[in-house]
């Protein structure tokens, strides 16, 4: 067995846990993850590398799996909406595209981490994941700080609509608005114009 | 390492993720959080056990090493102007052998050695053929001379209508008399290839990402080898570079697929094609070369992408409830094949945290699939708009509207149907979600059937 075979089935036994999680923060998918982790594995393999440690695949692995969600996830998002339409062998079913978490604050979390965009997401994790600064964000993801301070930004205003204390959306929103400024046709009649759709 | 403040908190200051509307109170740390969240998904069971993941992540590499070098191979050739161009051309229509000398495994030829050319720009070359393999589509082939070709033309509305309607229908037989081994490794999916005058013009730019093992072939056996679906090459003759916003041009084609082997080294490869191949509408107008993204509106006879919800709004159907009240996801319920009245009482449902507000339309949008293709379009109507105010997991009904049945038909015919919907929604945060439901089955009967 060459050395990169054995630094491989090393890293699969020891880190594919802690590398599958990190790759399902990332993206939010266990199917999604499996395959983020899988790809950058063959592409960390595939390298020009004669004597590959544990250690160096790993950190290969991390990086890629963050490029390929930042860069490819429109790629990948067409080959998820293809998937449906082939038949799976056995050995291709994927894992089901959630956790069991019924923990409510993780639930929570990964209801909001969903609403931010894939780069914002990867600075997210980064910094509080990973524990980096923002110009340490920005080394690992070649952009300037301004950009990755702009994206924790946006982050952090998402997240907080989705996880504050009190939403920031109530009902006394449509206490204050008139029926004025939307639409008025209902050609097809099937609701008037203005009506609630209230949920109890 | 350093550490800066990164309590969240909200517009009004407050830490953040304190008393979250499911009723969790007291601040939580939301890196803390994020840990527990990574660490619940990592001791989910993976799709392979670890020796078997890791047998395959190393022949795919050996793979990929492999295309790596056939490319660097292919280019140089393509540099050899002349006698690659009719060099080329002359393999790429000379019959291929049905069945020669027994091979007990694909056999290793030497690098560069017939190695085919299929970079994007460049003349394309059949790669060296399997002995004994051959891939055929029983959609394609017109029983032409040899196997696994047609030169009967066949039309389809766009790239992935191919996929869907062709592509997905072939399969890699051993037509030799010994078991052929290590197959398919990788994916499992050939690569297709798109030709016109001799020069690539589209290949397979997106693979399945999934490990599949390879396999053997018993003499006669066969196995699908559905081809990936093909995009575009670039402008300036490079690899296709965003298949999400580009489609096959409309035109006519040679269409090829390559499976290959799992053997380190083997530079042999099966081979299917050439098949003929339109893209564009049947009457031969140049078919919509819009962007496909998965909000654009179905067009008639094209594969359907399916849209994802992208905020909390979801769609579901009353007609698909068990006797406790719960929605289900399928079912089977008669409808009339004119598509009169109600096609299905939907129902919006705040599957979000948060208490939603904001304006959507009434009218939904229907979108009827059979086999993945559109055979009917969200009809155009005036949008009557309705205030929305749910509370999380509250929902509320919506009238549908029955979809248009393509190519100006009155009735679609009796059968099975997948039945898609979609609204868009403003919300009072500025967002405009995308609520989505389907696909629901549906089954249309004739009135009189009824």
């Amino acid at each position: 067995m060459d050395q990169a075979t054995h630094a491989l089935e090393e890293l699969i036994r020891t880190r594919r846990a802690v590398l599958t999680g990190y790759a399902y923060l990332l993206c939010g998918s266990l199917g999604e993850a499996e395959d983020l982790f899988q790809d950058a594995l063959v592409s960390a393999l595939a390298r020009d590398r004669s004597r590959p440690t544990v250690a160096s695949i790993e950190a290969y692995v991390r990086t890629t799996m963050r490029n390929t969600y930042v860069d490819g996830f429109r790629r990948r998002r067409r080959w998820v909406t293809l998937r449906h339409l082939y038949v799976f062998g056995e050995a291709q079913t994927p894992s089901s595209e959630t956790t069991t978490d019924h923990v409510p604050v993780r639930v929570d979390v990964q209801r909001a981490l969903a609403t931010l965009s894939p780069r914002q997401r990867t600075c997210v994790v980064l910094r509080f994941y990973d524990d980096l600064t923002v110009p340490q964000i920005a080394d690992a993801l070649s952009l300037s700080t301004g950009t990755v301070k702009r994206h924790l930004s946006d982050a952090a205003q998402r997240l907080a609509a989705r996880l504050a204390d009190t939403p920031p959306l109530g009902p006394e929103v449509l206490d204050d608005r008139t029926t004025d400024d939307l639409p008025t046709t209902d050609a097809a009649g099937h609701a008037e114009v203005g009506t609630t759709l209230r949920g109890a | 390492m350093a550490h800066d403040d990164k309590t969240w908190r909200d517009a009004a200051g407050r830490p953040g993720l304190a008393g979250t509307a499911n009723g969790v109170d007291g601040q939580v740390a939301f890196d803390r959080a994020l840990h527990e969240i990574a660490d619940e998904a990592g001791r989910r069971p993976g799709s392979l056990p670890d020796d078997e993941l890791a047998t395959q992540v190393a022949r795919a590499a050996r793979i990929v090493r492999r295309r790596q070098t056939t490319a660097r191979v292919g280019l140089a050739a393509a540099c050899v102007a002349l006698l690659g161009v009719v060099g080329g051309v002359g393999v790429a229509h000379l019959p291929r052998p049905a069945d020669e000398t027994p091979a007990a495994a694909p056999a290793p030829t030497s690098e560069g050695k017939a190695s085919g050319g299929a970079q994007c720009g460049g003349q394309f070359t059949l790669p060296q053929s399997l002995d004994g393999v051959t891939l055929t589509s029983d959609v394609l082939d017109d029983g032409s001379a040899p196997s696994g070709t047609g030169t009967t033309r066949h039309t389809y509305a766009d790239a992935r209508a191919l996929t869907v309607r062709a592509l997905d229908s072939i399969e890699v037989t051993n037509v030799g008399t010994t078991t052929i081994h290590d197959l398919g490794g990788g994916n499992g999916f050939s690569e297709t290839v798109l030709v016109r005058d001799g020069v690539v013009v589209g290949r397979t730019a997106v693979y399945p990402a999934s490990l599949q093992a390879p396999y053997s072939l018993a003499p006669g056996q066969s196995q699908p080898a559905s081809g990936m679906v093909p995009s575009p090459c670039a402008a300036d003759g490079d690899e296709p570079d965003d298949p999400d916003t580009a489609d096959l041009p409309a035109g006519d084609y040679e269409l090829y697929a390559l499976l290959n082997p799992s053997e380190n080294g083997a530079s042999a490869q099966a081979v299917g094609g050439p098949w003929a191949v339109r893209i564009g509408t049947d009457d031969g107008s140049e078919a919509d070369a819009s962007p496909s993204t998965p909000d654009a509106l179905p067009r008639c006879g094209a594969a359907f992408d399916a849209p994802l919800p992208t905020g909390p709004l979801t769609l579901v159907s009353d007609a698909y409830r068990d006797s406790d009240g719960r929605a289900l996801p399928h079912g089977t319920v008669a409808f009339s094949t004119d598509l009169s009245g109600s096609l299905l009482p939907l129902e919006v449902r705040n599957d979000g945290a948060v208490h939603v507000a904001g304006s959507m339309s009434t009218a939904t949008s229907f979108t009827i699939v059979h086999d993945g293709i559109v055979v009917a379009v969200p009809r155009s109507v005036s949008s009557p708009v309705a205030l929305l105010d749910l509370d999380p997991g509250a929902g509320s009904s919506l009238a549908p509207v029955a979809p248009e049945p393509c190519e100006g038909a009155a009735t679609l015919a009796s059968g099975d149907y997948d039945v898609y919907a979609s609204i868009g929604a403003h919300l009072d945060d500025g967002t405009t979600p995308l609520a989505t439901g389907g696909p629901w089955r549906i089954r249309l009967e004739a009135p009189a059937a009824r």
